[in-house]
This record gives structure tokens, sequence and C-alpha cells, in this order.
């Protein structure tokens, strides 16, 4: 898919795909979701960098809806998972029945769950046990799901989104960190604004309903995955994501003080992943054909707020992930030379 | 490397000049000197590559790391699309780019000169320390040694005497308060009570001389006291404007500086004061500025309130490290200095009001006073004494003649108790109105002595007592009960009352475990619950516990 983008003549087209595509997918979801503009970005930069996006928000502010909405924009395989504590591993990844083959013999044969699909939205995820959550693991992570030792492929593209409430945590199953990780980006869907409620009220409760429309297709979506990685990023820059990354370690030499203070466990490595691929995003999104600083700054919270884990001098001063990624980002410099070495 | 090289050249200098040693301080002159050359030396042989240039233009311009990026992607063996794609629009922006205000491309300024910009604080640094030394032995004497003593003597003149724009007397009294031997010198005298304003002061100038000469040195050392007393009223206001608008710039702590500049000091503290406490709800954005802020103030009421301007610097400091706690304790502490500073102005302008008041009427008898803390004191004080006699210095008036002292009505006390007045105006003192208490009544009436006599500070006589005594020994051996002392027979106990229990004292007999007559049986019923008869309804009746 990649080496059509080098043949001459076709650059723009898949310039043009995305621009096309994006502003589709943004107009078509905002025909039934009013504001949430940072909510549907992240959703995009998801969809695009091929990361999955935890929305975490109180009920009733249109998670499940946004991700109805943006697969209907896109015309992929859509499945739904409730997730209650009795679900089970095997109602989402699938399990083998026996059925009668076409010669009558009995066979076990593998019935696809619900995570053989396109967009999987897992609501309410940290309902289930830790072991359903897991069962989520594999999916993630290598896009693929392992029943009775066969290993099934999940469709491309493949991408979750999780909903989950942060208020009522009685009957709930926290997400480990490990699963938390695979989430690409964490993203917060805040209360709509009185002009955006306003609008709310109006959009649901008239007697017509909006549909969405697609406009991309599973193979565009993919065509866009591979120009996003093909975006140009200078050294300074991804030293400054190494910088930031390693920045969260309290641990480290140059964490600042605020994280040494606040700070238990810093992000992994595949925060920097999510950084420069979300930059990436962000920058052809800005038109532009290189990331920036400004881009990477734009992505931290998304990409690692749900990295860090606070100590408890934190929760007692009411210091919140995304305060300590704000100040990392304002003292963490810009103009250290990456590249000393090549200075001449 | 280079400010850490300056930070130990400043410590050297400074401690050179406290250990007073000349050679060291040359040394790190020398030394400073040397450091300065290197850092000037490395600054120039310093090359600037085209990476450093390119990154140095896209922060300079804002142009989002374009040019950093595409001269990278020049070296790249294989480019993408859109690599070249950012290589062409790279090439278009720096053909757009004015040179002259792209800083680091072709600047027309010497390169000398943009080193020396560069490195202008390592230059700063080194060669202030230089000059510092430099000057080192002129400035290793003590400042303090060489200075003239100087002399602040009351001014003896009446109001009427002064020339306009000259300062009251009170004013002078007020200056001279921390020392107040002169004011003390030319009035604190009995017998001159009863006499006119002019004849007063003409009458005592020649008497008050050498007394105020026998106090010079005290009111050598006053005159310090008194001007910085007098500076400090005026820097503490202005520090707490200063203060007010610094804090105006942050929206959490701009009610607090609005108060301030109106000078409604306590609002602004109890403000202060309602900003710790919220101080945990505010965002990250807020707490930078809220923090600049303070910064800002701590720097400019440095001059001020010292107060004011450390607290003000610690929530700086501990705002900007997002110690919670530590902010919170900084700002309330700034709003107790706060309100202190209010609280001092507030007095300052009221001994202002009362000297000029004073002044303006051109007595020389001050008004009885009664503030919050004087005027019950003073007032039962004048009651009780309202018709014994008092001459100025307040002995009785058994020797007194002439002394008038009668306007003791309003609380008025003798006239030419300028004493009372440095009392007075040390305690914070008199009224606005000046009419005192009118508590004060009586005080002040009788007939004071004409003749003149020794200066007595404080209105007070030793009085010799002869005690008959006879040694031998005591009528009793009886000690209060401690636990190191053996016991012995108490003395016996007074005779109780017929009346009720309320009458008889509680634990302050000899006794401590004395429990009334009428309440024995009880108390042991309570203890010996064994021995207690049974409960039955008259136990009930009783209200006592089974």
């Amino acid at each position: 898919m990649a080496s059509n983008y080098s043949r001459p003549g076709t650059r723009e087209t898949d310039l043009d795909l995305f621009g096309r595509v994006s502003a589709g997918i943004i107009a078509e979801v905002r025909r039934v979701i009013v504001g949430q503009d940072e909510v549907l970005n992240g959703a995009l930069v998801g969809l695009l960098t091929s990361g999955h996006v935890l929305l975490e928000g109180v009920p009733g502010l249109g998670k499940t809806r946004l991700v109805r909405a943006l697969a209907s924009a896109l015309d992929l395989a859509y499945s739904r998972v409730q997730f209650t504590p009795d679900l089970m591993p095997a109602d989402i990844t699938g399990t083998n029945i026996i059925a009668d083959d076409p010669s009558g013999i009995r066979r076990f044969r593998f019935e696809p769950g619900p995570v053989f699909a396109n967009l999987l939205l897992a609501d309410e995820v940290n309902r289930a046990t830790p072991k359903t959550q897991s069962a989520l693991l594999e999916a993630m992570a290598e896009s693929q799901v392992t029943v009775a030792n066969i290993a099934h492929r999940l469709p491309e593209p493949f991408m979750v989104l999780a909903t989950q409430n942060p208020l009522e945590m009685e009957g709930t199953y926290p997400l480990p960190e490990a699963q938390l990780d695979r989430f690409a980006y964490k993203i917060l869907v805040t209360f709509p604004t009185l002009e955006e409620l306003n609008a709310i009220l109006d959009l649901t409760t008239g007697d017509t309903s909006p549909t969405v429309t697609p406009v991309a297709s599973a193979p565009e979506i993919l065509r866009l995955q591979s120009l996003i990685r093909q975006v140009p990023m200078g050294q300074h820059v991804r030293d400054y994501v190494a910088r930031l990354v390693l920045g969260t370690h309290p641990d480290q030499r140059d964490a600042t003080r605020f994280v040494k203070q606040y700070v238990r466990f810093g992000a992994s490595p595949r925060a920097g992943q999510a950084l420069i691929l979300a930059g990436k995003v962000y920058a052809l999104l800005d038109g532009r054909y290189n990331v920036g600083f400004e881009d990477i700054r734009r992505a931290a919270h998304i990409a690692l707020r749900h990295r860090l884990l606070l100590n408890f001098e934190a929760e007692a001063d009411g210091i919140s992930t995304d305060a300590v990624i704000e100040q990392l980002v304002m003292t963490l410099r810009t103009d250290e030379m990456a590249d000393r070495g090549r200075a001449s | 490397m280079a400010q850490w090289s300056m930070v130990a050249v400043l410590i050297g200098v400074i401690t050179a000049r406290l250990t007073a040693n000349v050679v060291i301080g040359w040394m790190i002159s020398v030394g400073a000197i040397i450091v300065a050359s290197i850092f000037l030396g490395r600054a120039v042989v310093r090359r600037v590559g085209p990476y450093e240039i390119a990154r140095r233009t896209d922060a300079s311009l804002g142009l989002h790391a374009q040019l950093a990026t595409a001269l990278e992607l020049t070296d790249a063996s294989t480019l993408g699309e859109l690599a070249e794609l950012q290589i062409q629009r790279a090439s278009r922006t720096v053909l757009a780019i004015i040179p002259s205000a792209s800083i680091p491309l072709l600047p027309r300024d010497p390169v000398w000169r943009r080193t020396a910009r560069a490195n202008l604080t390592a230059t700063t640094v080194s060669l202030f320390a230089a000059v510092l030394v430099g000057v080192w032995p002129s400035a290793a004497t003590n400042p303090l040694e060489d200075t003239e003593p100087t002399l602040v003597l009351a001014d003896a003149r009446t109001p009427s005497e002064r020339p306009a724009g000259e300062p009251t007397p009170l004013g002078q009294a007020q200056a001279l308060s921390p020392g107040g031997d002169a004011i003390e010198a030319r009035t604190n005298r009995p017998g001159d009570t009863g006499t006119s304003s002019s004849g007063l002061i003409g009458q005592r100038e020649d008497q008050a001389l050498p007394r105020s000469r026998e106090h010079q040195g005290d009111a050598s050392r006053a005159a310090p006291d008194a001007a910085s007393h007098a500076t400090t009223a005026a820097q503490r206001g202005e520090a707490l404007q200063k203060l007010g608008d610094a804090l105006r710039q942050a929206q959490a702590s701009r009610a607090a500086g609005e108060s301030l500049r109106r000078g409604d000091t306590e609002r602004a503290a109890d403000q202060l004061n309602q900003l710790a406490d919220q101080i945990t709800r505010l965002p990250p954005s807020e707490r930078e500025t809220l923090a600049e802020a303070f910064k800002q103030a701590g720097a400019q009421t440095s001059s001020g309130d010292r107060q004011v301007s450390e607290a003000a610097k610690e929530a700086a400091q501990a705002l900007s490290q997002y110690k919670t706690s530590d902010a919170r304790d900084a700002i309330r502490r700034e709003a107790s200095a706060v309100r202190q500073a209010g609280d001092a102005n507030a007095a300052e302008r009221d001994r202002d009001i009362r000297a000029q008041d004073l002044a303006r009427s051109g007595q020389t008898s001050l008004p009885e006073r009664g503030d919050s803390s004087g005027e019950a004191a003073g007032g039962e004080q004048g009651s009780a004494s309202g018709d014994q006699p008092r001459d100025a210095t307040g002995q009785p008036g058994q020797n007194g003649q002439a002394g008038q002292g009668a306007q003791g009505r309003d609380g008025s006390v003798n006239e030419g108790s300028l004493s009372n007045l440095e009392q007075q105006l040390r305690s914070g003192g008199l009224d606005s109105d000046g009419t005192g208490s009118v508590q004060g009544s009586g005080a002040g009436r009788g007939i004071g002595s004409t003749s003149p006599g020794p200066a007595t500070r404080l209105d007070a006589q030793s009085v010799p007592v002869t005690v008959q005594a006879q040694e031998g020994d005591g009528p009793s051996t009886w000690r209060p009960p401690r636990p190191d002392t053996p016991l012995v027979a108490p003395p016996p106990a007074p005779a109780v009352a017929s009346g009720p229990a309320s009458n008889s004292p509680v634990g302050a007999g000899p006794d401590i475990n004395a429990v009334p007559r009428e309440y024995t049986e009880a108390v042991r019923q309570y203890f010996l619950p064994e021995s207690a008869p049974p409960a039955g309804p008259g136990a009930a009746a009783s209200g006592l516990r089974p």
C-alpha cells in the first residue's frame, strides 16, 4: 500500500484524500455531536494512527453516540460490547462451538466474537472483571486473538474505543496499568457549555434525527494511516519527545522537582510513539508537512495523562496528571541541541 | 558551567569582603578577569552550525521547526513524498525570509559584538566582580565608624513662633519618642503646671538645656531610630500599594489587590486568607500567574516592608514549585503581614492627627486620652482620685500651690504634663478629637507646686516603710500539703457558716479533699457502693447516683 504513494502524481491525491476524509468525518460527526472539539480531534487522531482510545466522562455526555457516529461516518464494521461484571472473555473474543460440517461430521468451529470488527466500542470497560478486560490485551496490542491455540487475525483497521465513568467507582475494576498503556490516547469528555447544551437539547428533542453519511472506507483509512507515518519529523523534535517521556520519570536526572515530588511511575515508550503519531496528525490537520514542537505539546495530554502514576502526596495536594503534564511541558526546553556533534 | 563559575567568583568576592583580606580580594579579582577572558574567548571561537541557525530561525520566526526539519531531510538518502513537499515548502520559506528579521542568519553586528552580547551575563558578572574587588581597600572600612552622630533636639518654640511648614513639636516629639529624653528634659518638671504655654517654655528653656545635653547620647541614638521610624511609615504604605498593584495582575488575587489599592488592609488580609484556603483549586496557569504576581510583589516591596516582601517571595516560590501547603502558609503569612502593616499605619496616622490637633490648639497641656486599653483604666483612676489633689507629676498635691489643672473635665489632665504625652504617644495614643474619655473627669484637679524642683520622669515617689517585727518561733508549723512533706495535723478548719453550701469556699481550704458536711454521705456512697443503702425512692429523689 505504501508503495503506491511513491508513484509520481499520487501524493496530491493522498493529501487530498486526507483533507477530504478528515474534513468529512468531522462534518458528519458534527451533525449528531455538538461541541467536544478536542474529543472529536482525539478520536480522529486515534483512528488515523491506529491507536486505541479511552474516553472518560460522566454518563450522558455522548461518548457512545460519538463512537457510533464515527463508525457510521467511516462505513466500517462496528460492534459494541457492554461490559458487565459477568461478562466472560469468550463473550468478546469468540469461542469454538460444535457444528456439523458439510460432510455431516461434527467438528469444532470458531465462532468470532464482537471483537472481530473495525470499530469496537467497549462501553464502561471498567465494569468487567480483570480477566475479561485482559481478553482485550492481545487484540489491542497485536490485532489478533488466540482461541484454543489458534490465532485469529482481526480485520484492519482495528480500533477499540472504550468508555469509562470516573465517578461511579463502586462495583468497578480499574483498568490495570498494562491495559491502560495499550490505549494510545485517553480523552476526557467534558461537560458542554451553555450554548452547546442548548444545541444538544434542540438537536435531540425534535422530530427529526440527523443521519450520518459514510465518507471513507476501510481501505482509505489504511491509506491515510500509512500517509501519517510518512510525515517527516526533525531529530530535534524527536529528541524533545524522548526528553518529554523521560522527564515523566522521577528517578531520571533531568526530571523536574515537580515530577520528583508527585509522580510515582512515568510514561512508557509507547507514550513516545503515541506522541509522535499524534503530532503527525496534528501537523497534517494544520496543513504542514512536518511535526513541530507545538504539535507534540498539543498531543502531550491525551498521550500521557493515563500513563503517569501519581503518588499519595499528589493525591493529598489535589494534583492531577494534567497539572503534572502541563508543568512538564512548560518547563521542558526545546532549544537543547539534539545533535551537538553536527552543530558545525 | 559559566553560570556556576560566576557564582563561585561572586561567593569569593563576598568572602573576601567579609574576611577583610585584601590579598584574597586581589586574587579573586585576577581570577574573575581570567574567567571573563576565558568565556569571552570561548564565545569568539565558537561556531554556529547550520542546524543551530535553522532551529533558531524556526524559533524566532515561529516556523514550527520547518527549516531545521527540511535541513535534516536534505541529508537523508531516500525521501518520501511528504519529505519532498516539506523541502520545497522550506525552500520557499527561506526565500521569503527577510535577512534582517532573522537574527542568526546575517546579523549586521560584527562577530565580537554578537558574541559579547551572547555572553553578556558572564561578562557582566565577571567585570562586576573585578570592579567590586578593585575598590576593595577603600570600601573595607566600616562606614558606620566615620559617621558623625546626629543630635536631634526638641524645639522649644511654640507653634506660633515656628515658621510655616516646619514640623510641629509633636512631630518632633513623635520622632524622638523612642528616646524621649529631649521631651522629658524640657517638660517634665514639677511646678510647671498652671502656667501659660509661652511662659512655660520660656521659663524652662535654660533649665531644659543642660538636661538635654546630658542626654545627648540618648538623643543621638534615638535619631536614626526616629528617622527609620518616619521613613518606615511611608515605605510601608508604598509597599502595600505596590503589593496591591502586583496582586491585581492575577485573577485569583485581584480582589485583594483592589482592597489594598483602596487602603483596606483588613479586607485585603481576609481575601488573602480566602485565597490561601482555595489555593488547591487554582488551575496550573492561574498558579503561574499568581506566582508571578507574588514574585513581582516580593521584588517591589523589598525596600518597603520586609515582612510583606519575604512572605510574597515565599509564596511565589512555593506556588512556582507547586508546593501547595507551603504556598498556603506563605499566603497566610502575607495576609498577616498586610494586616500588621495596616494596623501600624493606622496607629501612626492616628498619632499624627492628634499631634496636629494639639499643635493647632497651641496647648502645652494634653487632653487625657482614652484608647481602647487605657480608657477604662484612666477613667477609673480619674474617678477614684478625683478628689485627691495632684500636681503635674502626679504626686499628691500636698505641697502644691498654684497648679490649676482645671481642664480635668472631659478628661484633661494637668497642663504641662508633657511627660504624659510622651507616655501616651508611646502607647499609641490620643483620640482623634483630643477630648479623651469623659470617665477621666476629676483627674488632675488639685493644686500643684510652683516651686521648681528636680525633674522626675515617673509620677511616683518612694516612701520608706518601717515594719515592727520580732524574731521568734512562728505561731504554726503547718505547711501546705506537698508530696514530699510529711503529713502534719492541719489547722482547725474555720467554722462553716450555717448558710447554703455555695457560700463555703470550695477547694480553697487547707484540705483539698474537704467535702462539705452535707455531701459527705453521698460522696461516701458514690465511692463505696457496697456500703450504700439499697436504692429507693429517696435516693432517686435526691438526684445522687447510686
